[in-house]
């Protein structure tokens, strides 16, 4: 019997540059900035006024009035993306063995932004006048419990919560349960909303550009904050098939390692990105030749696209310079908890559909950051495998590795 | 997921332990074999303007008995008390990184809301003086892995590392994703712990949603399985374990505590924030967990309860448990710790020693609080009960619906 593989087989997406996998895609393709002036809170007392921030989603035309009461903008964001992504798998959940499907979601903040509320309220008129609902979906898990009673699935469930890259090891977990075989149908992915308490923290580490990320440009001078959610559907191969489901892409395999290093620095040689994708490819069973394409994490930090560039030429030697690199953090920003989801699903879109997004903003080449980073246009080249790299705060990284389904 | 056998199997061998109920292992043992409670009334602030007053807060950890204050200065309480255990528990192993064995050694952590008060200080910072008064040196820890994260800088562990933060099974989930990876062979050995901090922020939270006891009529106080329970004393704390694969664990003498069998998880289509209606899958992991270890429940020695003294999450328990064991519920012991260490996300790991203490000793902790109880259980009361375990049943149950058992067994 051959090992159990995972097939993905639904997408779902919301984020600034699209508010679905169509638009989405299409938007990533032709290269547009979904960074811009901040509406959600002010901004006007910072040095940067900017984020990728998910416009014309009205919450009410998805949720009652009494289910608003209980979600925070995370998990409607999360709940629409996930909605997405179930209804193109094609499954109906009702009719499935709902034991043997999973829920795996990687999140941030979680429902900070309704926190944030009840804080600043309550700091102004005292708590005994504030809304306590505002702190029910505080917990990160929230968006996992309240997808999972959704559709009443009783498999496993679980919430990473690693900041920039837990929606990755979601996923990552999911294959792991997949190939297990404790569960034959995982949803996974991440959801994340902008809130100030990320925002001023960003900006007091000055880490933030003002105007827009430049991933892997000589004058980046740091990120870009984003929000959004990304859902994958993924199923076991084998079930995948019988059922004549329209396959994306297969997840190969995942890596997951730890710098050990610094809270907020990355590793300079970027040791832990290293053993990332090695790791990853090794689980793979995919050599370093075969990769075709590399998304990167570039979150356009200085530190961080060095680090990512030197880990890439240090895995990959000379055949670093002829595969291409994107940032796709210059258009949906960087959305933390669901950053690792949204750029799964753009790898599987590449996968599926052999085409490659920009990085934009790309203006001036970094003689330490040499690497061909698909400057502003986007290109058509096969695309048999795709590597989609997720490092967070604190060192924690996580690769993810995809590949064309072999029917 | 099914069980293994033989060298392969992976076990415990070390144990880290700061709680409310003691600070290191031996003295959380000594505590909880001498009957002490670490719930008492709340003095790191003031309470007068809620209903609730108690707490268990570990007011005898200081991070200076564990590292030298320019290690801790600026870690969050809750890094403090992740570190403060994973220093314990890597000494117990006698386990130390090389560099060549780095990237193997991995950080598997739970918390259920992490660094709460210092996240709170740093926003209160910026409503008060706008982005000014954003403290950049606060931003750091407020991020849920930061605790993991500080242990791998600590102690130069490079290998897999992530966190887990899933109300109340946060430390459950890490260790079935560590048990997941073990077997995977992404890691030769694993800290793995959950950890949560008491605050003034978290215990007023909690107060505003009433999510803490006395709900409703009555006194105040964890009184799991109880009749006269009305709601859970929050806690704090952390546990930590070293988990391995026997073989690698027999090749280094080191000692073993016991080995994680089975882990079982699964989902109770329940609210957000509610325990109702979750018996049956809470029953269902259990089930998975006893068959994933190839027993029956009558070969159960144990069962470390998750119960908190909610009215509605105890009573689904009792049932699960019921339903699951039959006949065998009247005779199988089981207790809670809660009433110890208090009610608190990332406990589940601490639970998780407590219980492999247990198991070294032969003896099993009584639920303090608990006098009348509402359920036809083997319950343990009072004192400790003697008794050899083989297999032990660890419940980890959490409002919103996710369930995740795991079963140790004795390797003596």
């Amino acid at each position: 019997m051959s090992p159990r593989n995972a097939a993905v087989t639904g997408l779902g997406i919301i984020t600034a540059i699209g508010g679905d996998v169509p638009s989405f895609w299409g938007n990533l393709l032709a290269g547009v900035c979904g960074i811009e002036p901040i509406t959600l809170f002010d901004p006007s007392r910072y040095r940067s006024k900017k984020a990728a921030e998910v416009k014309g989603f009205d919450p009410r035309r998805y949720f009652s009035h009494r289910q608003l009461k209980r979600l925070s903008r995370c998990d409607q964001l999360g709940l629409k993306a996930a909605e997405e992504a179930v209804v193109d798998s094609g499954l109906v959940l009702a009719g499935e063995n709902r034991e043997k499907i999973g829920v795996f979601i990687g999140g941030g903040a979680g429902g900070i932004f309704s926190a944030e509320r009840y804080r600043r309220e309550m700091l102004a008129k005292g708590w005994r006048r504030v809304q306590p609902s505002l702190l029910l979906p505080f917990a990160t898990s929230a968006i996992t419990d309240a997808l999972a009673e959704r559709h009443q699935i009783l498999g496993p469930r679980a919430t990473v919560a690693t900041a920039c890259s837990s929606s990755a090891t979601a996923i990552g977990y999911a294959l792991s349960l997949i190939r297990s075989g404790e569960v034959d149908v995982a949803i996974a992915g991440g959801s994340e909303s902008l809130s100030e308490v990320t925002f001023g923290g960003f900006n007091s580490l000055r880490s933030v550009d003002e105007i827009f990320c430049r991933p892997f440009d000589l004058n980046r001078k740091g990120l870009s904050l984003g929000e959004g959610a990304a859902f994958l559907v993924m199923e076991e191969g084998e079930r995948a098939r019988q059922r004549g489901a329209k396959v994306y892409a297969e997840i190969l395999g995942y890596g997951l390692t730890g710098d050990g290093n610094h809270m907020t620095a990355p590793d300079p040689d970027g040791n832990g990105a290293f053993r990332a994708m090695a790791e990853a490819l090794q689980d793979s069973g995919i050599s370093p030749g075969e990769v075709d394409w590399i998304n990167a994490h570039g979150t356009a930090t200085p530190a961080n696209d060095l680090a990512e560039t030197r880990a890439i030429k240090n895995l990959f030697g000379r055949r670093a310079y002829q595969i291409p690199v994107s940032g796709i953090k210059s258009m949906v920003g960087h959305c933390l908890g669901a950053a690792g989801a949204v750029e799964a699903v753009a790898s599987v879109l590449s996968v599926k559909e052999d085409k490659i997004p920009p990085t934009i903003h790309y203006q001036t080449p970094d003689p330490e950051c040499d690497l061909d980073y698909v400057p502003n246009q986007s290109r058509s080249r096969t695309v048999e495998v795709a590597l989609s790299n997720s490092f967070a705060f604190g060192g924690n990284n996580t690769v993810l590795v995809f590949g064309k389904w072999k029917k | 997921m099914t069980g293994i056998k033989g060298s392969d199997e992976i076990v415990i061998t070390g144990i880290g332990i700061v709680s409310a109920c003691g600070v290191g292992k031996e003295a959380f043992w000594a505590n909880c074999l001498g009957g002490r409670t670490g719930i008492a009334p709340v003095r790191s602030f003031d309470t007068s303007a809620y209903r609730s007053h108690l707490g268990a807060e570990a007011r005898d950890f200081n991070p200076k008995d564990f590292m030298p204050p320019l290690k801790y200065r600026r870690m969050s309480r809750v890094s403090r008390l992740a570190v403060a255990a994973s220093i314990e528990a890597l000494q117990d192993a006698a386990l130390e990184a090389s560099p060549q064995s780095a990237s193997s050694l991995g950080v598997i952590i739970g918390t259920g809301y992490g660094s709460t008060s210092q996240t709170d200080d740093f926003f209160v910072g910026m409503l008060r003086e706008g982005p000014e008064g954003a403290n950049p040196s606060l931003f750091p820890d407020t991020v849920p892995n930061a605790a993991a994260s500080q242990i791998s800088i600590y102690h130069g562990w490079k290998g897999p590392n992530t966190t887990f933060s899933h109300n109340e099974v946060s430390g459950e989930q890490a260790l079935a994703y560590a048990y997941c990876s073990l077997q995977e062979g992404r890691a030769e050995a694993l800290l793995v712990g959950s950890v949560d901090e008491f605050s003034a922020v978290l215990f007023h939270s909690l107060a505003a949603i009433r999510a803490l006891s006395p709900k409703g009529p009555g006194e105040e106080g964890m009184r799991p399985f109880d009749r006269r329970r009305n709601g859970r004393v929050l806690g704090e704390g952390a546990g930590i374990l070293v988990l391995e694969k026997k073989r690698r664990a027999l090749e280094r003498g080191a000692k073993i505590y016991g080995a994680l069998v089975s882990c079982a998880s699964t989902g109770g289509p329940v609210a957000i924030n509610q325990y109702e209606n979750g018996a049956e899958q809470m029953g269902r992991a259990v089930q998975n967990a006893l068959k994933g270890a190839g027993i029956s429940p009558s070969e159960v020695d144990y069962i470390c309860a998750t119960a908190n003294s909610s009215v509605e999450l105890d009573r689904a328990e009792a049932l699960a448990i019921q339903k699951v064991f039959g006949r065998a519920s009247l005779t199988v012991p089981i207790s809670s710790l809660k009433g110890h260490i208090g009610d608190f996300c990332g406990s589940g790991v601490l639970r998780a020693a407590a219980l492999l203490l247990s198991m070294e000793n032969g003896k099993i902790l009584p639920t303090l609080g608990l006098k009348n109880s509402e359920f036809d259980l083997d319950h343990v009361i009072d004192q400790p009960r003697t008794r050899p375990i083989r297999y032990a049943l660890l419940d980890g149950f959490s409002f919103g619906g996710s369930n995740v058992c795991l079963v140790f067994k004795n390797e003596r």
